[in-house]
C-alpha cells in the first residue's frame, strides 16, 4: 500500500470537513464579563452626553487638580521606568500608586458626602447610577490589583490602574460640573 | 424564530441589554467555536468571544438586516480574531512543516476526540487554517478572504490548495 492510496479524495475530505463540530460552548459563562464591560463603556461614552444634562458650569477644582496630579504622576512613572532599575522602579511605582490611591479615596469620600448632602435634590436613579459606576470602578481596580500580584513587574497593570482612576475622576468631575454641585 | 431574533435585534439597537443577552445566549457557541477554530487556544478564544460580542453591541445600530444576523456576527467575529492574529508576530508565512509540535499549535487545548480531521485542521499553519475555515465553513470567496486577512488573492488560493493537500494526506 502506497502513501497515495491512503490519501483522501476531494469528496471524502469535504465529508470529513462537514462532520466537524463548529459550535463549541465556552467552558464558562462569558456574559457577566461582557455585560460588565458594556455597562462601563456605555456610562463613559453615552450616558453623560450633553443632551442629558444642562451645561451648568460650576468649578470643581479639587477633582480637576487631582486629575492633573495623576497625569503628572503617571508621566513621572514613565520617565523613571526608563532610568531606574527594575527593583527601584517597582518600589517607586508602588509608592506612586499608594499616593494616587490615597488621592482617589479622598476625592471619592468627598463626592460620596456631596451626594449624601444633595440627595434630596437629586434623582434617586441618578444617585444609584453614580454608585454603580463607582462600584464598577472598584471591581475593575480589584481585578487589576489581583493581576499585579501575579505579574508585579508588568508596568501595564499600574498604567491600567491609574487610567481606571482617571476615568472615574473625570466622570465625577463632569457630573459635578453639569449638576452644579460644589464641595 | 426569525421574528424573535428580529425583535431581539431591534430591542438591542435601542439599548436593551437584556435582549442582547438573549442574542449572546443564542450565538455564544457559534462565535466561540469559530474563535477557537481560528486561533486554536481556549483562553484566547474566550477573550476573543467576549471582544466580539462587545464589538457587536457597539455596532449593532449599524445592522440593517441586509444579511442574516448570524452572518453579520460571523464576519464581525472573523474581523476581531484576524485583527488579533495579525497583530501578533506569529502572523507570518509559516512553513508547512508537519512536524510542528502540538503544544505549539494549541492542538492539545482542543477536544479532538470527535475525529482525526479536527486535530489535523488545528495542526495546519495559522494562515492556512484561517483561509480554509473562512472558505469552507463560512463560504467566503478569495477576494473576501484577501480583504479580511490582508493577504493577496493568489496567496489565499495557494493557502487553500496547500491546506487541502495536507489534510488529504495527513487525514489518511
Amino acid at each position: 500500500m502506497t502513501d497515495n492510496s491512503n490519501n483522501l479524495d476531494d469528496k471524502q475530505l469535504n465529508q470529513q470537513l462537514a462532520s466537524i463540530t463548529w459550535e463549541i460552548e465556552p467552558e464558562r459563562d462569558l456574559w457577566p464579563d461582557i455585560s460588565s464591560r458594556i455597562r462601563f463603556d456605555d456610562r463613559r461614552t453615552k450616558r453623560w452626553g450633553p443632551k442629558n444634562w444642562a451645561p451648568i458650569a460650576v468649578a470643581a477644582s479639587l477633582t480637576l487638580a487631582v486629575v492633573s496630579l495623576l497625569f503628572s504622576s503617571y508621566t513621572v512613572i514613565n520617565t523613571q521606568r526608563i532610568a531606574s532599575t527594575q527593583q527601584n522602579l517597582m518600589k517607586y511605582q508602588q509608592a506612586q500608586l499608594n499616593l494616587i490611591e490615597e488621592q482617589h479615596q479622598m476625592v471619592r469620600v468627598q463626592f460620596v458626602q456631596l451626594l449624601e448632602r444633595e440627595k434630596n435634590s437629586l434623582n434617586p436613579d441618578f444617585i444609584a447610577e453614580i454608585q454603580q459606576v463607582m462600584s464598577d470602578v472598584d471591581s475593575a481596580a480589584e481585578q487589576i490589583k489581583e493581576a499585579m500580584k501575579t505579574q508585579p513587574s508588568n508596568p501595564d497593570y499600574s498604567s491600567m490602574l491609574v487610567q481606571t482612576y482617571q476615568h472615574e475622576l473625570k466622570l465625577l468631575n463632569r457630573v459635578k460640573t453639569r449638576k452644579g454641585l460644589s464641595i | 424564530m426569525h421574528s424573535d431574533e428580529s425583535s431581539l435585534i431591534q430591542r438591542s439597537q435601542k439599548g436593551d441589554l437584556k435582549a442582547f443577552e438573549q442574542l449572546y445566549r443564542a450565538n455564544a457557541a457559534k462565535v466561540h467555536g469559530l474563535c477557537l477554530r481560528l486561533c486554536g487556544h481556549r483562553e484566547l478564544a474566550e477573550d476573543l468571544t467576549q471582544e466580539s460580542f462587545i464589538r457587536a453591541w457597539q455596532k449593532i445600530e449599524s445592522f440593517r438586516g441586509d444579511s442574516a444576523f448570524g452572518s453579520w456576527l460571523y464576519r464581525l467575529t472573523s474581523n476581531v480574531v484576524i485583527g488579533h492574529l495579525r497583530s501578533q508576530s506569529k502572523w507570518k508565512m509559516v512553513s508547512f512543516d508537519s512536524n510542528l509540535h502540538e503544544a505549539e499549535l494549541g492542538i492539545a487545548q482542543l477536544d479532538t476526540s470527535r475525529g482525526d480531521i479536527e486535530k489535523k485542521l488545528a495542526g495546519l499553519p495559522e494562515q492556512a487554517r484561517v483561509v480554509i475555515i473562512l472558505h469552507e465553513y463560512l463560504g467566503y470567496q478569495h477576494n473576501e478572504i484577501a480583504e479580511l486577512t490582508g493577504m493577496a488573492v493568489g496567496t489565499s488560493k495557494s493557502h487553500l490548495h496547500r491546506a487541502k493537500d495536507l489534510l488529504k494526506k495527513r487525514a489518511a
